[in-house]
């Protein structure tokens, strides 16, 4: 029996900045508790950096607009590490 | 004369301080009563579910998702089950008809305990049996159920499996399975079982091999899931150094289907690798930012067995990689083959690559509870899964300090290493209790490893 393949849908910014941003406006969304009480959860998913410097931001469960829905990508490359 | 000395015999005021906390908040006794965590010096960072120095305070904040709300709690709430009750808000937890019951095929060969809704024993010779609790109502094809519970391999090798089947034609007998299907193991266990059929009227342990018993405790069933998430585990030193997780995706969870986990018979947390997992301290790092060096350490990780055959990363801060350019240190497991423990601290040092200079391997009995100890000093060093010591190292390299990634790569982590903001190495398994000190404690090793293993009885 073959593993049941995992698609993870992602936005991909040239800034963290927007990223970030994108990521707290879906924080609120949900009503973390950073965005009621002033601490605690403030994101849903938070941004990494990619290989070619950009930030990878994984969307699954948010709320897209449509302009963001045909911007998702399922293939994103992230530094590779050198570790042993 | 060792730090404990000094705090119990030479300075007065800690005992006086003590004392007082005695009479105000009714503590039976005196300078013990302020947990390891600010004993033996003061450690510089501590994180545990118990309480090693909160001294009755908050220890974990929970998130819940049945809305997202936080609360704090302290180790007694923890243990006395406020916690979990909190995170069940709203779902029903008791939806089961009568007590557990059991049915041995084809005869009666072992004995059968049962514990009212909670759990039971179950003592196999020569039989398949099926243990189990019936349901106050059939759960519908498609719809699931979601259970939570311990289980105890106490003899023999136990492989109960659990899913729904028909309770109500033939009691826990061996009828169609009406689920997904799903191995039992020994420790904490949480399964979603999704009926296939809406005759599905009881959730049914079976048990095929013989000569064996284990046991269930703290079962949970529900028709509504409901976990917690570890937003923040407070540091218990005293130094404001807490770990948090400002992103839910990547907290690490307390409480699953209802259930808190556990790591034998003490609450824990558990880190899953594939969602990165990990809490980390706003801007502290043990390690030095330029600087001539990474500071003498002692650290203590207590953990359950680990689940990965790669080298998990406990605790870290700094960095990982191989050409040691970024300094910083991470101490990890794996469990090897064998189910042994296989440890190792890295440190990055000067002119030695790669990056696991006092790489070291014990492979250590994995108990339930297992603690792993290391101390770095100006001569030595040493690592120690247990009591069982690692092969000594003798540092004569130049420690390297950190060269600047800044933020999360280098501030101190609980559950994996980072490298240019990424996590990596993240832990799979759970992890009770981490104790830093920045200063060697070679001298009294003996006395903090007898004080944590006392109490997990490890």
């Amino acid at each position: 029996m073959s593993e049941e393949e995992i698609t993870i849908n992602y936005l991909v910014y040239d800034t963290e900045a927007d990223a970030i941003a994108r990521a707290d406006t879906e924080g609120a969304r949900r009503g973390y508790a950073y965005h009621r009480v002033g601490s605690g959860t403030r994101y849903h998913t938070y941004p990494q950096v990619t290989a070619d410097s950009k930030y990878a931001l994984v969307v699954d469960g948010y709320e897209l607009t449509e302009d963001e829905e045909s911007a998702i990508t399922n293939s994103v490359t992230f530094p590779a590490p050198e570790e042993v | 004369m060792s730090s404990e000395q000094l705090a119990d015999g030479v300075n007065p005021l800690d005992a006086e301080l003590a004392a007082t906390w005695d009479v105000l908040k009714g503590y039976s006794g005196r300078d013990t009563d302020l947990g390891i965590a600010r004993r033996f010096g003061g450690a510089a960072a501590a994180y545990s579910l118990r309480d090693i120095g909160a001294m009755n305070g908050r220890v974990v904040r929970v998130r819940r998702d049945s809305d997202d709300t936080e609360e704090d709690f302290s180790a007694n709430q923890v243990q006395s089950g406020a916690l979990e009750t909190f995170v069940q808000d709203g779902a029903d937890y008791d939806i089961t008809n009568g007590d557990f019951g059991a049915t041995f095929s084809p005869t009666a060969d072992g004995t059968f305990t049962p514990n009212g809704k909670d759990g039971f024993t179950l003592a196999v010779v020569s039989s398949t049996v099926y243990a189990g609790i019936k349901l106050n109502e059939d759960v519908t094809s498609g719809d699931s159920i979601y259970v939570s519970f311990n289980c105890s391999f106490d003899a023999g090798s136990p492989s109960p499996k659990i899913a729904l089947r028909d309770t109500d034609s033939d009691f826990f007998g061996g009828g169609t399975l009406m689920s997904n299907e799903e191995s039992v193991v020994n420790g904490f266990n949480a399964f979603t079982l999704t009926s296939t059929n809406s005759s599905a009227s009881g959730v049914v342990l079976s048990e095929a091999d013989d000569n064996l018993t284990y046991s269930i405790s703290d079962f949970k069933v529900s028709r509504i899931a409901r976990n917690g998430f570890v937003e923040t585990l407070y540091d218990q030193s005293g130094n404001g150094r807490d770990v948090s997780q400002a992103s839910a995706s990547n907290q690490p969870t307390i409480v699953s289907n209802g259930g808190i986990y556990k790591t034998g018979a003490y609450p824990s947390i558990r880190y899953t690798d594939t969602s990165a997992t990990y809490l980390v301290t706003e801007s502290y790092s043990p390690v030095e930012q330029g600087g001539s060096g990474m500071p003498n350490f002692t650290l203590f990780a207590v953990t359950g067995i680990p689940e990965a055959s790669g080298f998990d990363s406990i605790v870290s801060a700094g960095g990982s990689e191989g050409s040691n350019a970024i300094g910083g240190f991470k101490l990890r497991h794996l469990k090897d083959g064998s189910g042994n423990i296989d440890s190792r601290i890295d440190i990055a040092q000067a002119g030695v690559s790669p990056h696991q200079a006092n790489a070291q391997s014990n492979n250590a009995t994995a108990t339930s509870v297992n603690l792993i100890t290391s101390y770095l000093d100006s001569t030595d060093d040493e690592l120690f899964v247990q009591q069982s010591s690692a092969t000594s190292g003798t540092t004569t390299t130049t420690l390297i300090p950190l060269s600047g990634q800044g933020g999360e790569n280098d501030n101190l982590k609980i559950g994996t290493d980072m490298f240019n903001g990424s996590p990596r190495a993240s832990y799979l398994g759970q992890i009770l209790e981490v104790i830093l000190y920045t200063d060697s404690k070679k001298s009294e090793l003996s006395d903090l490893t007898n004080e944590i293993n006392n109490f997990y009885n490890i």
